[in-house]
């Protein structure tokens, strides 16, 4: 496991504790919700969930209306954060019924999102919510989290339908494009988009979980060979939905750990030195909501790899 | 009627006393070695034990007094016999005697044996060496710990360093997941014999593995006895018993014997079917007894991950003389038979108060490799088996086994997820005491099944026959005493078929392209 940055971690800690959660956009509010819970998950600190739950209480009416709602696929990521929220309440105060409302949000949202418009329909997919590869990580991990707890898997060939599309339509362009900054970006949060939503489907539909492993590793080694000397330099987002990515497949196992965690590391330790030195927290919101999801990863990554059995030794978490 | 040499170790033979019954011999009878009598014995499969090495005895067959048939038998040869409690091990019952067992099974030469004598050995997993005989001598059981700490873990895949193959070692429900390591466990080893008129016993119950079973817990549940890729193994004479989930679970292994086997799970256990063969070539089952929770024998050969990336289906397999009860299915095919079963035959058997004589469990995205072809039954007694044949291609036990993909009546298009079933053929057949359904078959209206044959067949009903659910698919309501219901079948040839006692149509066949009567 990565040694705790405690300076980091104590100045994200006074900062992400301070933020007016409810005055951000519905992006930046549904990253922001995840990385708390994930430094929840990571370190144990009650703290984060309190505070993202609280503001998931406010943001959230009680028939499940989402106040910040932009009718956007950015809303789909307050819906996977809203997963977040339940998972840790699940795993750590069973005993909170307040999840109703979360659940009817989550419901109102999925239907927002498959009643959307679609692109690049084919003959056995209607098509995918986007065109965008970096829309995938708004959008699938929240659809592959509500078909594997709402609905019964229906839709799992949906998703991974619309991963192919993306694949054969958007991938090559964005691949011959990296080494850009807005390309590096898209690709990352693809990687991003394709491990989470590996991390929340049912295991035994492995041949699903085998081609999202298989999209992973083909995005990141596109971008070893083009993007990579770049995000150490330069502290930029896309290395560290990179980092997150890299680090997250390693725990998965879709990666071999000691092939790929290493320079992924070393792109969160280079963007955690320059956040500390240039005290980012405040000033750039979506910037440091990544970082903090790809630092919390980073906490979790060894536990994980030695089977964690006082754990359960999950694998998907 | 004869008495046949089946297979010897240095220390048992056994003998096949042919057209004298199914398992059980229609009249008990006598068994002379050399002259004196040896045991009385009732089954067709008999198993001498207490022979001694590399020696030729005479065996014959006595009834009433009269020799009706006699055989040459020829024990082993064999160099030294390892004792486990000269390696230390207590046998006891409170000691763990793990590593004892482990060492003596690591330390014996070729043409020896590893003796487990009489006394109660406390293990977790015990892993199995090339050229090794392991004998439980009657009253040795090799009795397993339950606690999740004390198993190793086989993990499901281990990705080549260049990333281009994988290894994979743990199994779960036909996909390469990790589990815990088996009770006893087999890993790329080639000629093995586990043998004796002892027991494996795992221990298990519903306040341990049983306990929340469908929820993975550190890994998936161990087997009790697990191979996977291995060659020449023949178990032999034991008793398997509480095993956490499938007792006995061959895996891309090939020249496999299961020979007077005794098979126990409780009616009510999870999940503990009683042999599956997965991805294996060559398998005899002979004189095997099976009573347990789930299927007795079910035949595999991985979900589509697998299949796709190996194509090893389950092929030449026997089943011969076995008695099978209390199961959910006598002898299933499915559900994860990606890569396709082919040339099986069930012969000379009986079947009591299973749910199901024959059951074939497919659904669509098993894929294209799922090819079932030459699967044959014949010359089978069943007694209160709630439907004597299920062939259901809508099986609905998976995470996504309740979608309209899976479950909807109206044809798709063939794609590489579509599975197909060939030819199926039963003979001589009588099923007694039914209560559902005789059969209960459904193809799939875009792969419609071949050929399905029955010959020499007869159903009777059960005075009061409960009512049930023939086949775990959406549609297939409960019901009782219904004849045989057929649909999407190519060919369907009815040679003989007696239906007695059933209430509404003897036959009710729907989507059949050809129907040979007769």
């Amino acid at each position: 496991m990565k040694e705790r940055n405690i300076i980091l971690e104590g100045k994200l800690k006074s900062w992400l504790l301070s933020v007016d959660i409810e005055k951000l956009a519905a992006k930046q509010q549904g990253q922001l919700i995840l990385g708390l819970e994930k430094l929840y998950q990571a370190t144990g600190d009650a703290d984060y969930h309190t505070f993202a739950k609280k503001a998931v209480d406010n943001l959230v009416a009680e028939d499940g209306t989402y106040a910040k709602a932009e009718g956007s696929l950015s809303d789909n990521l307050f819906g996977n954060a809203l997963f977040a929220v339940r998972a840790m309440d699940t795993v750590y105060n069973p005993q909170d019924t307040a999840a109703e409302k979360t659940e009817k949000a989550i419901l109102k949202q999925e239907k927002v999102m498959t009643s959307g418009a679609r692109f690049d329909a084919t003959e056995t997919c209607a098509g995918t919510f986007s065109t965008k590869l970096s829309d995938a990580y708004l959008t699938q991990p929240f659809y592959m989290n509500y078909e594997t707890k709402f609905g019964g898997k229906e839709q799992y060939n949906d998703i991974i339908a619309q991963f192919n599309i993306l694949q054969e339509k958007a991938y090559p362009s964005v691949e011959n494009e990296l080494g850009n900054a807005a390309a590096d970006l898209e690709m990352a949060a693809y990687a991003a988009a394709a491990v989470d939503t590996m991390e929340v489907m049912e295991q035994p539909l492995y041949e699903i979980f085998d081609r999202l492993r298989q999209i992973l590793k083909q995005v990141v080694a596109a971008m070893n060979t083009k993007s990579l000397d770049t995000f150490a330099k330069e502290a930029r987002e896309a290395g560290l939905f990179y980092a997150y990515a890299v680090l997250k497949g390693c725990r998965m196992k879709a990666l071999i750990t000691e092939k790929y965690e290493k320079a992924a590391l070393d792109i969160l330790e280079a963007a955690e030195a320059k956040a500390q030195e240039d005290d980012v927290f405040g000033a750039d919101t979506a910037y440091t909501a990544v970082l903090v999801t790809a630092y919390a990863e980073s906490l979790r990554n060894r536990e994980y790899q030695d089977y964690g059995r006082t754990k359960g030794g999950a694998l998907w978490s | 009627m004869e008495l046949k040499f089946v297979t010897a170790t240095s220390r048992s033979a056994v003998v096949e006393l042919t057209e004298s019954g199914k398992f059980y011999t229609e009249k008990p009878y006598e068994i002379y070695v050399d002259g004196s009598k040896y045991m009385d014995s009732e089954k067709v499969i008999t198993t001498l034990y207490g022979l001694k090495p590399d020696t030729l005895y005479k065996v014959s067959a006595v009834y009433d007094g009269q020799e009706i048939a006699a055989v040459d038998v020829q024990t082993k040869y064999e160099f030294v016999t390892l004792n486990v409690r000269e390696f230390g091990a207590y046998g006891d019952g409170v000691h763990d005697d793990t590593n004892a067992i482990q060492c003596a099974i690591m330390a014996c030469p070729k043409d020896s044996r590893v003796l487990v004598p009489e006394g109660v050995y406390k293990i977790s997993s015990i892993f199995l060496k090339d050229n090794l005989t392991l004998e439980l001598a009657k009253g040795a059981v090799l009795s397993a710990f339950t606690d999740r700490e004390k198993f190793p873990v086989l993990p499901g895949e281990i990705e080549s360093y260049d990333e281009t193959a994988q290894y994979n070692l743990g199994s779960w429900e036909g996909n390469p997941l990790d589990m815990f390591s088996a009770i006893v466990c087999g890993i790329n080893v080639e000629n093995v014999v586990i043998t004796g008129e002892g027991t494996i016993d795992g221990c298990t119950n519903f306040e341990n593995w049983w306990k929340n079973c469908k929820v993975r817990d550190t890994a998936w549940r161990p087997r009790l006895f697990f191979i996977n890729h291995c060659k020449n193994v023949m178990m032999h004479g034991i008793t398997v018993q509480n095993s956490p989930s499938w007792t006995i679970h061959p895996y891309f292994s090939e020249h496999l014997k299961f020979i007077d086997v005794k098979i126990k799970n409780p009616a009510n256990s999870h999940n503990t079917d009683g042999l599956d063969p997965e991805s294996c070539t060559d398998v005899l089952v002979l004189g095997t007894y099976i009573s347990v929770g789930d299927d007795c024998i079910a035949i595999k050969s991985g979900k589509i991950y697998m299949a796709e990336k190996y194509q090893v289906p389950t092929s030449n397999m026997i089943v011969r003389q076995c008695c099978m009860r209390d199961g959910h299915g006598a002898v299933t095919v499915g559900s994860e038979i990606a890569a396709g079963v082919k040339d099986v035959h069930i012969t000379d058997c009986i079947f009591m108060n299973t749910d199901r004589g024959l059951r074939v469990k497919t659904r669509r995205g098993r894929g294209q490799l799922s090819v079932l072809d030459d699967i044959s039954f014949e010359n089978i007694d069943m007694d209160n088996v709630m439907t004597p044949f299920v062939v259901n291609s809508f099986y609905f036990c998976d995470p996504d086994g309740k979608t309209e993909y899976v479950g909807t009546k109206k044809p798709l298009p063939v794609d590489r997820r579509t599975p197909s079933i060939k030819r199926l053929t039963f003979k001589d057949i009588k099923a007694t005491n039914c209560h559902v359904a005789g059969t209960y078959i459904y193809g799939l209206p875009e792969s419609k099944i071949e050929k399905l044959t029955f010959e020499n067949i007869s159903f009777s009903y059960a005075e009061n026959a409960k009512s049930g659910v023939a086949a775990m698919m959406l549609g297939c309501d409960e019901a009782s005493k219904q004849g045989l219901v057929v649909n999407n079948v190519k060919q369907l040839i009815l040679k003989n078929v007696k239906v007695t006692g059933c209430e509404g149509e003897p036959i009710v066949a729907g989507n059949v392209d050809e129907l040979i009567q007769e």
